[in-house]
């Protein structure tokens, strides 16, 4: 009950979210002693390299979109319309019923107020969900979102598909990294299993370097993997043999094993097309959107009514240039697409403010950011878990757009 | 096994500044190319080397500057060039100055462009004057040339990446990389200042630059404060091991068969790093709970014979142990002989426990499964984890 009470009061002293935070806390109550139980699932989904969301989400009625992408752009007929303004790209098709069923809202021109094209720097900033560069103790967002939702006692509470936890999960939260679940196991003789967790264990709680912690991790985290690989129904939907694809399924088994997964984190690169992104609506931009939109919708299909509890986004450090480039790519722009997928989101909408691309609105010839990401972000995470947006982002005035 | 560790140390920071991803199958052919461009000039002058990284195939084609044509330039490979190979993101360039870059090196590209239909694998350098800008001089930060046509103006490019070498800030970043690479991720700044001079002052050859580092008493002082990263501590422990390598045909490959998946299962197989920005240094990068776990399997993979192509050599070192060595004295003579330098207490205590052993016990009774899982939890201790 603490876990509710404690909640309500923090939603309490942030005045308007408080309604929100009693409503979507209130029927986790009776299950708030149980310790593996967590108030549903956040999945962050980061594209690396900037994904060129004009190709993914296509304002398509923009005459000037035409005019700077003649050999990439995607052609009208191919592009599923939304709204009469934006479209998506024909290899998201698998996301329409999504948007169509309010499942899946978009944001567009979204992205950081930091003003920098250095993937690296932008990534920073992003992932510390900062103002600037500059700014912040270092921490990632999501680590300060984990650490404002009592969940921290939870084995699994924060997992990262990957060598390591990302930038975002940087700080005081013993995030889980692994490749998969099923590589998550020790490789020592059957025979010596215990003997060698043991010698393990006693080497790495005697010491105080920076492998103390994840040694430690690893080893407790071992059994309840275990548990998840011998427990969690396989999927119940056709996931691609992709990265993305595998990661969202073991994310999906591991919320269905009830493990306490609260916040979990998958990185997919491959996105900085400055040459050969395709023609048209085929190539490589093309295949990589199959390969998210199969990925996110085997993901909804595979959760079921588990996707109700459950809030998937995915974010890319900052947008293209609109004009392409030589190469039948485009160089680093400025504001973004966003994708907000599950339970509780409005969707069937493009959220965000939107100027047309005509040169004078562009901003050194990108789309100018016209929202804040962290304002999506903190919306729906503290739809989600409960923990206020000025405890995730401290420099943050929120604006939500009023996705939830 | 190389001998000249040193070279190879300088030659795994150089693939990381420099760093190429093999994404396509195209690209694979050009990566022997490449890591012999890097190898060439790994202790050279950081100039020539800076050059000889951009006239490759294999980066003209990772960050696109084989497609970086006027009147269109591609502005990857310029943005990367100071972003990452030169002056660094805070060397003071701005946005006009990546574009001014990128149209100094229109035409950078390679013979595949310039002389179709040609073999991929036959594919070199080239530089290709119809791509090239000639309508006006070119300024990036404080450089600046006059306007150039013809094959002769590939000189524009060189003398911009020639003037980038010797930059203050080139200079500053490349020996705060250095730094954080042999110390740590610690605040040495007068070191890095000092490193910097150096480097200026001997027209940026590699060699004195080491020198200065290696012989500074922050350096002898830094011992035991830098995590080994991933292939670091792999390879430390195959030499440590020294491990019957399985030779096919009279080459290595298939050790390399089984060493490449390996790297990769802990995130650190060569050519790997998608983004131009190479595999981190800072430690904490390397501490996620998946790695340890990683790295705990790949050498108890080691010793259990189950990387392809190499052996536990069980022969040599039980020769450590004479017929009357106790397990004792056989955890101390391993340890030296593994890490060349004792564990700490708790170290040892936590490996005799896992023998469940008399001390007295003779070595020779230990059970094979029991000797080969204690070199592997030798290696796996924190001591021999950072250097």
């Amino acid at each position: 009950m603490e876990l509710t009470r404690r909640t309500f009061l923090q939603g309490a002293c942030c005045g308007t979210l408080a309604a929100a935070t009693t409503r979507l806390w209130t029927p986790s109550a009776a299950f708030a002693q149980d310790p593996t139980t967590v108030d549903g699932a956040l999945v962050v989904v980061f594209l690396r390299g900037a994904m060129d969301g004009l190709s993914a989400v296509v304002p398509w009625a923009d005459e000037a979109y035409h005019r700077l992408r003649p050999t990439i752009a995607i052609p009208t007929d191919r592009v599923i319309d939304l709204d009469g303004r934006f479209g998506l790209h024909p290899s998201l098709e698998p996301l329409k019923d999504l948007y169509d069923a309010g499942d899946l809202a978009l944001v567009h021109a979204a992205g950081s107020l930091e003003d920098t094209r250095s993937h690296f720097d932008a990534q920073e900033v992003m992932e510390r969900g900062t103002t600037t560069l500059g700014g912040g103790t270092g921490s990632g967002w999501l680590a300060r979102h984990v650490a404002a939702t009592d969940v921290t006692a939870i084995p699994l509470h924060a997992m990262a598909w990957g060598t390591v936890p990302p930038a975002s999960l940087r700080g005081d939260v013993a995030a889980l990294s692994l490749s998969s679940l099923d590589s998550f196991s020790l490789a020592t003789y059957p025979a010596e299993m215990e003997a060698t967790r043991t010698a393990l264990t006693t080497l790495y709680e005697g010491q105080d370097g920076i492998l103390k912690a994840p040694g430690r991790a690893a080893l407790r985290a071992l059994d309840t993997v275990a548990s998840v690989r011998d427990t969690a129904p396989l999927a119940a939907a056709v996931y691609p043999e992709t990265h993305l694809g595998r990661s969202l399924a073991d994310i999906a088994r591991t919320i269905k094993a009830d493990v306490g997964l609260s916040t979990a984190t998958v990185d997919v690169g491959g996105w900085d097309l400055h040459a050969n992104a395709g023609l048209g609506a085929q190539g490589t931009m093309a295949d990589n959107l199959e390969d998210l939109g199969t990925s996110l919708r085997a993901f909804h299909d595979d959760l079921g009514e588990r996707m109700g509890s459950t809030t998937l986004v995915v974010m890319s450090e900052f947008g293209r240039r609109v004009e392409e480039n030589g190469s039948n790519g485009t160089d680093h722009g400025a504001g973004n697409c966003m994708f907000v997928l599950g339970g509780g989101i409005r969707g069937g909408a493009v959220y965000g403010d939107w100027l047309p691309l005509d040169p004078d609105n562009l901003h050194r010839g990108d789309v100018p950011v016209l929202t804040d990401y962290r304002d999506i972000v903190g919306e729906v995470t503290a739809a989600r878990h409960g923990a206020a947006a000025t405890a995730v982002f401290p420099d943050l005035t929120p604006a939500f757009k009023g996705l939830t | 096994m190389s001998r000249r560790q040193l070279l190879e140390v300088m030659v795994r920071f150089w693939h990381d500044h420099f760093n190429v991803a093999i994404l396509t199958n195209r690209q694979m052919m050009f990566a022997a190319d490449y890591d012999r461009a890097l190898r060439g000039q790994a202790l050279g002058r950081f100039a020539d080397l800076l050059r000889a990284s951009a006239q490759t195939v294999a980066m003209m084609l990772y960050l696109d500057n084989a497609e970086s044509r006027w009147p269109s330039p591609n502005e990857n490979y310029a943005r990367e060039l100071l972003e990452l190979h030169t002056v660094g993101v805070d060397g003071g360039y701005d946005e006009h100055d990546v574009r001014q870059a990128a149209v100094a090196l229109t035409g950078w590209g390679h013979s595949g462009l310039v002389l179709n239909p040609l073999a991929d694998a036959e594919w070199a350098f080239a530089f290709d004057p119809d791509g090239h800008y000639t309508e006006g001089p070119v300024q990036v930060m404080d450089w600046s040339a006059p306007a150039m046509s013809g094959p002769e103006a590939i000189a524009q490019g060189e003398g911009l990446m020639d003037h980038l070498a010797h930059h203050p800030s080139t200079a500053r970043f490349l020996s705060t990389k250095l730094v954080r690479r042999f110390l740590g991720d610690g605040d040495h700044d007068d070191l890095v200042d000092h490193l910097a001079q150096v480097y200026l002052a001997n027209d940026t050859a590699i060699v004195p630059w080491l020198r200065a580092l290696v012989t500074h008493p922050t350096f002898l002082a830094s011992a035991g404060s830098k995590l080994r990263r991933p292939m670091e501590h792999l390879v430390a422990s195959l030499r440590a091991l020294q491990p019957v390598i399985l030779a096919e045909g009279g080459s290595q490959s298939l050790a390399a068969r089984g060493l490449l998946p390996l790297l990769g299962r802990l995130g650190h197989a060569p050519f790997a790093w998608a983004t131009p920005d190479g595999y981190p240094d800072d430690d904490i990068y390397w501490a996620g709970a998946g790695s340890v776990l990683a790295r705990w399997n790949g050498l108890l993979q080691m010793v259990r014979d189950q990387v392809q192509g190499v052996r536990f050599d069980q022969g040599g070192l039980h020769r450590l142990a004479t017929a009357t060595t106790t397990v004792g004295e056989l955890v101390d003579t391993l340890t030296m002989r593994l890490l060349v330098r004792p564990l700490p207490e708790h170290e040892r205590a936590a490996l005799m426990a896992f023998l469940d052993a008399d001390p007295t016990m003779l070595a020779i009774q230990l059970p094979d499964r029991k000797f080969r899982v204690l070199c592997a939890l030798i290696l796996s201790t924190h001591t021999a984890a950072v250097r």
